[in-house]
């Protein structure tokens, strides 16, 4: 039986029928992990212990789970042990599914391509010459191989949602606020969130019903019930209404791409969805705005490595001298560019005229969506500019940071979105987005589905493999 | 960008390699320029909308395994954390 192909609540269902067993659930999993991570290097860490429900798990190696690594691809962590667990791993864990590993990811989550992991690249399962996206790319390669059911990521600016696109798996980033953040280390808070990668939307919705919800761990988690499991999926979706960028944003996006977003347009009208182009020139901005913001929370966060209480030290002389030095060895090129220049717009002379515009900014684009969603359910576009690059293919810091021009603004405004396979271009995969008004996961996890059923997506070309 | 202050940064978040980074800063500020063109900062927002922070009671709680948080550290002495000495 292929259980990669199956979905989470038919496989426990089986199992609760005594038609499957927790150990042959983990045996197909375990095997797949064993044929494919040598060649994709997807996890960080792996265990071998099958408890619960045989159901394989990944989680992002920047997400904590007790007394394992937690070394979120960096040097400075490479030694660090968690002494607790994140809110969302203690809640699968409740729930009986078992951990398979911890997943490769760009150093401390910041990053398009898992090239800046201390521990070497993961290649994308499609084409191992490429970068599987980032920064969750051993998570959506672990799951697009088959080799884990589902697996938790982080995205703070797109980092589900651009690697889900990449391999050719779901990606569902919640509103801000709906899944604790306790455990997850730090990377640009007002930002950052927990998301799903999944082979199903149906299985996106599931995992989100377990591990979303209040925590008093995270005073920022929303008390707003989440959506029960059978709830999301209760009733149909049968027509709404969206609307899609102008070519000023599109454009930012490859021809073929842009053909493609268009063919799924049209299957969102045909499904019963009144579509309209509006002009959203705010999003030009939105990239330069998030790398201030994310970049000076991200400065303030990384402080707390200093070689005193965890984590590399060199050793040196004086106070200052042992922090300047841990720093330097311990950080990776991309993670010091982003403290610096974190650091720089928060500094006397600069705040106003960098991190003041970008709150600013921030302001502004949240009054937008908010009269977006005034008209209209569902803004859709693409994932990504075009599908996944060769490892080594980006050198340039800034052309790194424009692959994430159609996922940033969603998480500057906190929205919820997800990106859903939609076809290969040349053989590698492609993933459309679809984003909702704050806290409305129900719909938009409806429509998702009801699209995912009309596209023929040959995702399960991996899958099928042995 | 001006050269002294950019100096002053790597001080202040604590490293080294200003020969290295200070060009590649450059061509990222004038790339963030562009927000510029925005009209003069007037109302701001620093978390996504409708987020309402909550508060709990203040009750400090004991860290069962204090000894596994402190084998963490590089270096401890006598049950605190150790560092060179700044007196």
């Amino acid at each position: 039986m292929n259980f990669s192909l199956m979905s989470i609540d038919e496989i426990l269902r089986m199992e609760e029928n005594g038609e499957v067993s927790p150990r042959q659930v983990w045996d197909h999993f375990s095997e797949r992990r064993r044929r494919w991570e040598p060649e994709i290097n997807a996890f960080i860490t792996t265990v071998e212990d099958l408890e619960g429900n045989g159901l394989a798990v990944g989680v992002k190696d920047n997400i904590a789970v007790k007394g394992l690594p937690t070394t979120c691809g960096s040097r400075m962590l490479r030694n660090y042990e968690s002494p607790y667990s994140a809110t969302a791993w203690e809640r699968l864990r409740a729930r009986g599914f078992s951990l398979a590993g911890k997943t490769n990811l760009d150093e401390f989550a910041m990053g398009s391509s898992t090239e800046t992991s201390f521990l070497g690249p993961t290649r994308n399962p499609w084409d191992p010459e490429r970068t599987p996206g980032g920064s969750s790319g051993g998570s959506a390669a672990a799951v697009a191989a088959g080799m884990v059911k589902f697996a938790l990521g982080s995205d703070t600016g797109g980092s589900v949602r651009q690697p889900a696109s990449f391999c050719g798996v779901v990606g569902f980033k919640p509103t801000y606020g709906r899944i604790s953040r306790f455990g997850l280390v730090a990377f640009a808070s007002s930002l950052d969130q927990i998301g799903i990668l999944s082979t199903s939307v149906r299985d996106a919705a599931y995992v989100f019903s377990v591990v979303g919800g209040d925590d008093p761990r995270d005073s920022t988690t929303s008390r707003r019930p989440v959506p029960d499991f059978q709830e999301i999926f209760s009733s149909p979706l049968d027509s709404f209404t969206f609307v899609y960028p102008d070519e000023e944003v599109l454009g930012r996006a490859e021809d073929e791409v842009r053909r493609e977003f268009m063919e799924f347009v049209k299957m969102a009208e045909a499904l019963g969805g009144r579509g309209k182009e509006v002009s959203m020139p705010l999003l030009n901005y939105a990239m330069e705005a998030y790398y201030i913001v994310a970049n000076a929370e991200a400065s303030s966060n990384l402080a707390r490595y200093d070689g005193v209480r965890y984590g590399l030290r060199q050793e040196a002389e004086d106070l200052l001298q042992m922090y300047m030095k841990t720093r330097t060895a311990g950080f990776g090129d991309e993670v010091k560019r982003r403290i610096l220049t974190g650091g720089f717009v928060l500094s006397r002379g600069y705040y106003e005229d960098y991190y003041g515009r970008a709150v600013s900014y921030r302001k502004q684009l949240s009054a937008f969506m908010e009269d977006v969603f005034s008209r209209a359910d569902f803004l859709l576009l693409p994932t990504t500019p075009h599908v996944a690059f060769k490892i080594g293919e980006r050198q340039d810091p800034i052309e790194m940071y424009m692959e994430d021009f159609f996922t940033v603004f969603v998480n500057l405004a906190g929205l919820p979105a997800i990106s859903i396979p939609w076809s290969l271009l040349d053989g590698l995969p492609i993933g459309f987005q679809i984003v909702s008004r704050w806290y409305n996961e129900i719909g938009m996890l409806r429509l998702a589905e009801k699209m995912e059923r009309s596209i023929d997506f040959k995702n399960k070309l991996i899958l099928k493999e042995v | 960008m001006s050269e002294s202050p950019a100096r002053d940064i790597f001080q202040l978040v604590k490293l080294e390699e200003e020969r290295k980074f200070l060009p590649q800063l450059e061509r990222i500020f004038s790339w963030v320029n562009k927000l510029q063109e925005l009209s003069q900062p007037q109302e701001y927002a620093f978390y996504p909308p409708g987020l309402s922070l909550k508060l709990r009671r203040d009750v400090p709680e004991e860290f069962p395994e204090r000894d596994k948080l402190l084998a963490l550290a590089p270096r401890i002495k006598e049950g605190h954390f150790a560092v060179p000495r700044v007196i």
